[in-house]
């Protein structure tokens, strides 16, 4: 199913002067966003981190 | 991967056939899109709905690692909200429904087509692409600099099936259980997130 979809989008995109023409400048957008989203996820994630950590820590000197 | 990348070649198909005019214009204008993605949706909600052990196995995590799905939606959202400072002819809108994507890129990049177009559909498409190859990539430097939890983070709805073998052998095979409930909870808000962007 997934396949027809994506099969589908393809042929939009290939038949689209504009962004077959712009796929490069297309392509680094993607990067950027995908940079930003996964730095911003990660730190999150490390902040989680240490505070399950500390808990852990608290819990052991208990 | 291997998944991953029979999707991508379907994908690359479409868009020589596209280039090359091998398909009649007008099947490009119809419903189909919409017909199809209707049913993806029925596939994505029962293949949840089947599966009794990530329902059962939620059960026995930490109370405070519940929270990891809720940390990567916030966190992505804000990057994206960041990087849509530096892309200044993108809405911030446009660049946090690209980011609510999660790696989720098959369904994101239909939903972003149909509401904005193909141009950014196909944004959603390799940045949602990119985000599952660089937590495939980047796992063992995530883990060093991030700690253990940031892979799971990075790859967003992915974590319970394509970069899952990853995430157990650079985290620890203990969040396993972790990573799946992860990539259920992010793959589930993916369709609301998306189309909420989408229609602000």
């Amino acid at each position: 199913m997934i396949w027809v979809l994506l099969f589908l989008l393809g042929i939009d995109v290939g038949s689209n002067q504009a962004i077959m023409s712009g796929l490069h400048t297309i392509g680094l957008e993607a990067l950027v966003i995908t940079v930003g989203a996964v730095l911003g996820s990660v730190v999150g994630a490390r902040l989680l981190w240490k505070w399950i950590n500390k808990d852990l820590k608290e819990e052991a000197r208990q | 991967m291997k998944g991953s990348l029979v999707i991508v070649s379907f994908f690359i198909l479409g868009a020589l056939a596209g280039l090359f005019n091998l398909i009649p214009c007008d099947f490009t204008h119809g419903r189909w899109s919409y017909y199809a993605l209707a049913a993806l949706m029925f596939f994505v909600g029962f293949s949840i709905g089947n599966d009794s052990k990530t329902l059962k196995n939620f059960r026995s995590l930490n109370p405070r690692i519940v929270l990891l799905p809720l940390v990567t939606v916030l966190g992505t959202l804000a990057g994206s909200a960041l990087v849509s400072l530096l892309l200044s002819h993108r809405t911030l809108t446009d660049c946090l429904a690209v980011g609510s994507g999660f790696g989720y890129y098959s369904l994101s990049s239909i939903f972003i087509t149909e509401y904005k177009g193909a141009e950014l559909g196909t944004i959603a498409l390799l940045s949602n692409i990119a985000r599952e190859i660089i937590t495939l990539l980047f796992a063992p430097l995530l883990v060093k600099y991030f700690g253990r939890l940031a892979p799971i983070s990075a790859g967003g709805a992915t974590t319970m099936d394509t970069t899952l073998p990853i995430i157990a052998r650079f985290s620890g095979q203990n969040f396993v259980i972790v990573s799946i409930f992860h990539g259920f909870v992010v793959d589930l808000s993916v369709p609301f997130l998306v189309v909420l962007f989408c229609s602000i």
